[in-house]
């Protein structure tokens, strides 16, 4: 199965351009859309859910925006990771994050929408890193700072 | 028990200060400021945590207009909820709507430390722009932004 997820924020032309290519695509597709304005026609869909651990939990491929909550979470699944920047946002952050990550070959990225069908493709048989969970101490530090 | 609000806004934000707050134990009265939209965010820790929304500074192609009410509510939220919860610290994971409180909370002498988001690798927020000349302690989640911010701190990452 084939779960694409926009997070928060709306992303209509990555749900419209998977519709679209849905046909071409052996997997079954389910779409998280929020509150996008497209409706998938030819996969299954859902707007929000308070969790989306079943569907990224049976998913064997996550076609995803480049939000960083989203992507952490799902490297830390060990899943594999198509990973498309929203552009539509009024905060067009997104590629400093894809950029590094598939730099270091942890996901897949896409920046033309016209590529996506070909990525998810080739996606299958690429060999991706594991994502190592870096050891955090911000709170430590956060504590000594607050006590000293 | 020391004071402290966390201004998580919503989505990304609210993800990192969620990884923040399991780390942060039980010696400390904490408080939280979300978006008011932010259903899940608010689901999620209205168990355990006093809450406070406030309107985020910025919309979708909204007018000059729209903005400037926005800006002028979420400063009369920001005050409100400043007086009302009076923290000695105030920490950001760097949404918009946290900018006021955090200029108002630094005037009000409170203790300012700004975590730049993990979704920064090589160039810098707004927000964190904005906050770092003044904040008392501020992070970075990538060790190249230390280049950005020579004054930050790189102590891992919250993913």
């Amino acid at each position: 199965m084939i779960f694409v997820t926009v997070g928060t924020t709306a992303f209509d032309s990555l749900i419209e351009k998977v519709d679209s290519i849905a046909y071409q695509i052996d997997d079954k597709i389910i779409c998280q859309i929020a509150d996008g304005k497209y409706v998938p026609r030819h996969c299954e869909y859902f707007r929000f859910k308070s969790t989306v651990e079943q569907e990224f939990a049976g998913a064997d491929l996550v076609i995803c925006h480049g939000g960083a909550g989203t992507l952490f979470y799902l490297l830390e699944l060990n899943k594999r990771i198509v990973s498309v920047p929203n552009l539509e946002r009024k905060d067009k952050h997104q590629t400093d994050l894809i950029d590094t990550l598939s730099a270091e070959n942890y996901i897949v990225s896409c920046y033309e929408l016209s590529e996506l069908r070909t990525i998810v493709v080739l996606s299958k048989d690429l060999c991706l890193k594991k994502y190592q969970n870096s050891e955090c101490h911000i709170a430590e530090e956060i504590i000594k700072f607050i006590e000293a | 028990m020391k004071k402290i609000l966390f201004v998580a806004g919503s989505g990304g934000h609210t993800a990192q200060m969620s990884r923040l707050l399991r780390n942060m134990g039980d010696n400390y009265d904490i408080k939280l400021m979300l978006e008011h939209t932010d259903n899940l965010g608010r689901e999620k820790f209205a168990p355990r945590y006093e809450m406070h929304c406030a309107i985020p500074i910025r919309g979708k192609n909204e007018s000059i207009v729209m903005t400037l009410f926005r800006i002028m509510l979420n400063l009369l939220q920001s005050l409100r909820i400043l007086i009302e919860t009076n923290p000695e610290y105030i920490i950001t994971t760097g949404p918009g709507l946290g900018i006021p409180i955090c200029i108002f909370g630094k005037i009000a002498g409170k203790k300012i430390i700004v975590i730049e988001s993990w979704s920064r690798t090589k160039t810098r927020s707004f927000v964190g722009k904005l906050l770092y000349p003044f904040a008392n302690l501020f992070f970075v989640q990538w060790p190249q932004m230390l280049e950005k911010y020579p004054k930050a701190k790189f102590a891992g990452r919250l993913a």
